[in-house]
């Protein structure tokens, strides 16, 4: 027999005092019929002795307090709920691990208001059904672990917990929760040497891991998760109808001056064909609409051209509702103009020095070019730690530890993360993506690349060209930054110590767009004025001018918080879990405006997966089933019924 | 003005044949006042032989046994009983509790008065209906039948609303007035209660208890019967839920939650109570009946009270 209390602490104790204020009205009750009688001499006996022992004469003799104090009693061991596991399961170590990213905001199951609610409900039922002697911890993930409640026997504590978890906008990063989980599920482990026997806690059996999500992650392939045998609870369907945008941004058009473009990418990232209006917002006035009609898979790129103006906040939305609201909405910024700093590193590249010095490129940014020995210095190791640039470019070299800022790898990968082929000779592009502010404008079908690499970029990363063997260009998210990696030179080093060209590309008119474009996209902030978007969660970098006191920055929820300037200007914030237009201000003048967009093709794809690999296995998903708990609160009302129709019964007979 | 319908309404016509016939069963012997039909303590001329004794000069030699004279040679008186009236007191409780019951015990009281002073009446006996208290002062003697209208009327008199007028009558002169039996019974034996039968109509419900009162009556060598009379719904309150209890008497408020318990444990009382007043009477040589109001007059009387040895 086990409990499970429904009421809170507050509720027992107004439930405790019903029973007293019953007794107390009994006891207090004035109102008594007057009746006359010849004398109260014969009731004398009589009422001496109901004197003598009144309150347990009156407890004795009155079936009507009773029976009222009985219907609490039994409503308050309803409400404790008893019951009976019908498993047998004794002391399980578990671990709840919650999936809080943003894909389980989809509202493809019936009965809950979205995948995360049906998890909880789901975890509630397996938490009610603990034993006394269970212990269990839980967790919540999305691109951070969070660790709810540490391992406890106490149910209550795991509701309450639970309670508190709640579904985010970010991605998922399931692994390091995988990890936390499978560290503090061995609590006895310690350094033994290898002759000593094994400990208990090696003895022990392995903590059963229930996730709770969509699997809408990457393989775990390279996971050791020995101390965990996990367990796949699915929520979500496979049949999901899901247009998301992808991408949206905004520049200033240096064709004609006073304008400026939006571009949204619009993804079906559902399992059914989708169409949809998408209406443009600027400053919260409709400015323009277009409409999507996508298969699945199938993605569409929009352009909409709008009047300048300083400060542009900019809101694109898919009006058709689908599964996931959350990537239905995207927000873009226009600031004003403000130059940004380019670190070139390279052992010497006349090509690209030349496409950041064009006229476009001297209104963008300022560039400072050095040799790949700078690497090793502090003056570079503060600038790459500080994120002192917008962007830094690695040509044919690569830094130790990524710099704290976006950037551009030429003919080299970064140093986490990435992955190349051999050289190969003869790259011959396939495929280019036009939709992407990178690409725009250029032509590159006829581009000769003597020879090169294709790439493997880590998850989320989207191709930009493609050549025959895979991807030669490729841009990855990194932790609130993004990498662009370009697998073929543009000059590479002879044997005889001499420079070479590798490809025509420098002699073409796409060249220095597409460094322009690049340049305008990486920095954040081009003369354009369109700002980068940050991901929820993120930490990020802002350059404000101010370089003494504290900025405030004003979410879309209303909240503002003050943040202080580290005295170069330069603004640390972690943005807010909200998606929307962020405001800097500076004594209430907007200074800036960034924006946090979900932008996760991963979390929109929504397609919950049948099973998912843990390590070298693959855990199927649980047909999920209550845990069986026979119950008796239904009993209980019924008897309490009972109860009330009996004093109802009692009461009526003691009236005639 | 005799109320001749009203005391008819107290001793129906058809009961006053039968009363005719009975007799109070005394178990003493009196000394009367008048000659009547009932042995008396002195020696009299009566036709019931009761004694010799020795001839003294001065006797009236009409009693001498010339019988015996004739045998023995020496003169002996024959003597004889005398028969004398008897003192027959009928009290009645007229106190608030005797109010109750439907009929109300006071009407049954009454007519048990009246029925057992007409007996009274019948037999020659020096009869005195009265109340208990105040109104008993004006409780006229009455003897031989014809007196019965006289018994009658000053029983219609008797109620408890009268208190109050006698209430203030003794506030006015300063007297101790109380409803007690033991004060009633008092009173009585103060204003010259002489030897006699005493029958005693009560509830008995008296807080300073009955005892005293009835061992002052014993006392004075009294014959004492004592009709408990109690109404139904005293043996059986039809009472339930949350009351306040008002004594009628004193105004005494008790709260009770009347159940089956309480109700239970109320019958136990009474039953107590009875068998209490029982054993007390039987201990002292008092007659003791118990009524209930809700008997019809002639079969209390005729029938019930000549069972239990009252009349005969």
């Amino acid at each position: 027999m086990s409990f499970l209390t429904s009421l809170a602490a507050w509720q027992w104790a107004v439930l405790a005092a019903v029973p007293i204020g019953i007794l107390l009205l009994y006891f207090l009750k004035l109102k008594r019929q007057p009746v006359k009688v010849p004398s109260t001499f014969l009731w004398a006996k009589t009422i001496e002795d109901l004197h003598v022992n009144s309150l347990l004469q009156r407890l004795r003799t009155t079936p009507l307090l009773l029976l009222q104090l009985l219907a609490v009693a039994i409503a308050a061991l309803a409400l404790l709920r008893p019951g009976f596991r019908d498993e047998s399961k004794s002391d399980t170590r578990r671990v709840f691990l919650l999936d809080a990213s943003a894909s389980m905001q989809a509202t493809d199951v019936e009965g809950d208001a979205n995948r995360f609610e049906q998890a909880k409900r789901l975890m509630g039922i397996e938490i009610d059904a603990m034993s006394d002697r269970d212990v269990a911890m839980l967790m919540t993930v999305s691109d951070r672990a969070d660790v709810l409640q540490s391992f406890t026997s106490d149910r209550r504590k795991l509701r309450e917990s639970l309670s508190l978890a709640k579904v985010t906008n970010r991605s998922i990063a399931i692994q390091a929760a995988l990890r936390a989980a499978d560290g503090l599920s061995k609590p006895q482990r310690r350094s033994v040497s290898s002759d000593e026997e094994p400990t208990a806690a090696e003895n022990q059996p392995k903590t059963e891991l229930m996730l709770y999500s969509d699997g809408r992650f990457p393989p775990l392939t390279d996971l050791d998760t020995s101390a965990l045998s996990p367990r796949y609870v699915r929520v979500g369907s496979e049949s999901v109808k899901n247009l998301a945008i992808v991408a949206f941004s905004a520049q200033r058009n240096e064709q004609t001056p006073g304008t400026f473009e939006a571009f949204a990418t619009v993804a079906n990232l559902g399992t059914e064909a989708a169409s949809s209006a998408v209406s443009l917002r600027m400053n919260d006035e409709l400015m323009d609409a277009d409409s999507v009609s996508l298969e699945p898979g199938a993605e569409s790129g929009l352009t909409f051209q709008l009047e300048d103006q300083d400060l542009v906040k900019l809101a694109v939305s898919l009006d058709e509702q689908d599964n996931l609201a959350a990537d239905n909405v995207a927000f873009a910024t226009l600031a004003p103009a403000r130059t940004v700093s380019v670190l070139l590193i390279t052992p010497g590249n006349e090509p690209l020095e030349l496409a950041l010095s064009t006229g476009q490129a001297e209104k963008l940014c300022v560039f400072q070019s050095e040799d790949t020995a700078y690497l090793g210095s502090d003056a570079y190791k503060a600038r790459a730690t500080t994120g002192a640039d917008e962007l830094i470019i690695f040509d044919r070299c690569r830094p130790e530890s990524m710099p704290m800022t976006n950037t551009f790898f030429i003919g080299a990968i970064p140093p986490e993360g990435w992955k190349a082929s051999e050289l190969s000779t003869q790259v011959l592009l396939v495929d280019i993506d036009r939709s992407h502010p990178i690409m725009r404008y250029l032509d590159l079908f006829s581009l000769l690349i003597a020879e090169g690499r294709t790439l493997t970029p880590p998850d989320g990363a989207t191709d930009l060209l493609v050549a025959e063997s895979g991807p030669v260009l490729s841009l990855a998210p990194r932790e609130g930054f993004e990498d662009l990696v370009l697998g073929f030179d543009i000059l590479s080093s002879t044997p005889t110590g001499g420079t070479a060209f590798n490809t025509d590309w420098q002699v073409q008119r796409s060249w220095p767009v597409f460094v322009f474009n690049l340049t305008r996209y990486l920095t954040g902030a081009s003369d354009m004025g369109g700002r980068g978007f940050h991901r929820p969660g993120a930490p990020l970098t802002l350059s404000t001018d101010r370089r003494q006191g504290e900025v405030s920055i004003r979410s879309p929820d209303g909240t503002v918080e003050f943040v202080r300037s580290d005295g170069t200007g330069r603004l640390a914030y972690t943005a807010k879990d909200v998606l929307g237009i962020y405001e800097v201000e500076d004594e209430k003048r907007v200074i800036d405006l960034f924006s946090v967009n979900m932008f996760d093709r991963l979390e929109s794809t929504l397609a919950s997966a049948e099973a998912v690999q843990f390590g070298y296995g693959l855990v199927a998903k649980e047909e999920v089933i209550a845990p069986s708990r026979r119950e008796y609160w239904r009993v209980l009302l019924i008897a309490m019924l009972g109860d009330l129709s009996l004093e109802w019964w009692y009461y009526g007979r003691r009236l005639i | 003005m005799i109320d001749r319908k009203a005391g008819i309404e107290l001793l129906p016509a058809s009961l006053l044949a039968k009363l005719e016939r009975l007799e109070f069963a005394s178990r003493k012997v009196f000394l009367g006042q008048l000659k009547g039909e009932r042995r008396s303590k002195r020696k009299g001329q009566s036709v019931e032989f009761a004694d010799f004794r020795g001839y003294v000069p001065g006797d009236d030699l009409r009693l001498i046994d010339w019988n015996l004279y004739a045998r023995l040679d020496q003169l002996f008186l024959k003597l004889f009983q005398e028969e004398e009236d008897l003192h027959l007191h009928v009290l009645t409780d007229v106190s608030e509790s005797m109010k109750f019951g439907a009929p109300s015990k006071l009407h049954v009281a009454k007519q048990i008065a009246a029925a057992l002073g007409y007996v009274g009446l019948c037999r020659g006996d020096r009869v005195r209906v009265a109340a208990l208290g105040l109104n008993g002062r004006k409780a006229p003697v009455l003897r031989g039948r014809a007196s019965l209208f006289r018994l009658l009327d000053y029983l219609q008199t008797l109620d408890v609303a009268e208190r109050d007028v006698a209430d203030r009558n003794v506030a006015e002169r300063n007297v101790p007035q109380s409803d007690s039996l033991t004060d009633g019974i008092k009173d009585f034996l103060v204003r010259g209660g002489s030897p006699g039968i005493v029958v005693l109509i009560t509830d008995l419900m008296d807080k300073s208890g009955y005892d005293a009162a009835l061992r002052m009556l014993v006392g004075r060598r009294m014959d004492v019967f004592v009709i408990h009379l109690l109404s139904p719904e005293e043996l059986e309150p039809p009472l339930r839920g949350d009351l306040r209890l008002i004594d009628c008497e004193d105004g005494d408020v008790t709260e009770i939650t009347m159940n089956s318990t309480a109700l239970r444990k109320y019958r136990e009382t009474v039953q107590t109570f009875i068998s209490a007043a029982k054993n007390f009477c039987s201990r002292r040589g008092i007659t003791y009946v118990l009524a209930k109001s809700d008997t019809s007059i002639e079969s209390l009387v005729t029938d019930y009270l000549l069972k239990r040895g009252v009349v005969r």
